[in-house]
């Protein structure tokens, strides 16, 4: 990505301040999200189960335990983190830029950056995914203890 | 996934595009994630297109990270036709699945379990979605939060609505999209062609769209 210097803004006043209402909303969210999660450590952060699967059939889920992951980030815990959730640990630079970026140029006025992914990418993640979840529920797999949340 | 500089190695990304074509005019090369598509060239069909207009959709990504926005064929961000962005979706899905569900809430609370008002509510809720979701959003494409959220639900391949029952299978197909961890409703944030699952089952795009 080339810096091209400041870019001219030509939204109308109201539009600007509307997508500065939106990130600031959406900053104050994030903001007492990530508290929460400090907070809590990631367990119990609402009353009720947060993950359905988990709750009906007590297998782990792909993404169970991403909370847990942001919950040790917030403590600069990387390696609790990557044991929460290894995928969604691994992806989470790139799941935070697919959200700060747009939130940068509706701050900013630049055009709204967006990710392009492909169907072969989603079939990659589906199938790294599957066989994750798998590992993560077979206890007698080496390392499945440290995958599981 | 890289985000603004193609990989090294080749895309992975672009196995529907049709391949690029080195002597295309003079239009600038976009920094789009892996190899761009082309714009059609004049008098010429890209290979993929089985129909005999002009690609609607499914050739024209939006431009990944950096990426100028202008350069090459495809309706830009913002304009009508375009592909619409994951927060105009959401806004009218909720206003599909929440605000309008909201009648049904009041009169379950207060007409109790199973009382006449619940039945009511339920009879509404019943109503408002087949008409709503299937009846006027298959033939038009727009639901009332489509609406509102100005975005239009076309099939990928003609650009035109899907139909009721389409519109109904679709819904079904919803489920995919919440059992993997609701994480498919999420997918237009991401997606080249900003589908969520139910749309690559039933092949259908949302489009930016006057708003109604």
């Amino acid at each position: 990505m080339t810096d091209t210097g400041p870019v001219p803004d030509h939204r109308s006043a109201g539009g600007r301040a509307r997508g500065l209402v939106v990130v600031g909303v959406g900053a104050g969210s994030l903001a007492a999200v990530l508290a929460r999660l400090h907070a809590t450590r990631g367990y119990d952060v609402l009353p009720v189960s947060l993950c359905p699967v988990h709750a009906v059939t007590g297998f782990w889920c792909p993404v169970c335990g991403s909370l847990r992951a942001v919950a040790s980030l917030t403590r600069l815990d990387v390696a609790g983190a990557l044991s929460s959730n290894l995928l969604v640990t691994a992806l989470l630079p790139l799941l935070a830029l697919s959200v700060l970026g747009p939130a940068a140029a509706s701050a900013t006025g630049r055009p709204v950056p967006t990710f392009a992914v492909g169907n072969r990418t989603w079939v990659v993640l589906g199938v790294a995914f599957g066989i994750f979840t798998v590992w993560r529920n077979l206890p007698g797999l080496p390392l499945s203890g440290w995958l599981a949340p | 996934m890289s985000y603004g500089t193609p990989p090294p190695g080749g895309p992975s990304d672009s196995e529907e595009n049709p391949p690029s074509n080195p002597g295309y005019g003079s239009a600038p090369p976009p920094p789009a994630y892996g190899a761009p598509p082309p714009p059609p060239a004049y008098g010429q069909q890209p290979p993929s297109q089985p129909y005999d207009q002009p690609a609607p959709y499914s050739s024209a990504p939006p431009p990944a990270y950096g990426a100028a926005p202008a350069g090459y064929g495809g309706a830009q961000d913002g304009t009508a036709g375009a592909l619409a962005l994951w927060p105009q979706r959401a806004l009218g899905g909720l206003i599909d699945f929440i605000a309008l569900s909201i009648p049904f809430y009041v009169l379950s609370a207060i007409g109790g379990n199973r009382g006449p008002l619940y039945i009511l509510g339920v009879v509404y809720l019943l109503g408002m979605t087949i008409w709503n979701r299937y009846l006027k959003g298959g033939s038009t494409g727009q639901t009332i939060g489509r609406g509102v959220a100005g975005v239009r639900l076309v099939s990928e391949k003609t650009g035109e609505p899907i139909g009721a029952g389409m519109a109904f299978v679709r819904d079904l197909a919803h489920l995919v999209d919440s059992v993997i961890c609701y994480v498919g409703w999420l997918f237009p944030l991401w997606d080249s062609k900003r589908q969520t699952l139910a749309d690559k089952i039933l092949g259908t795009v949302v489009v930016v769209a006057p708003k109604a």
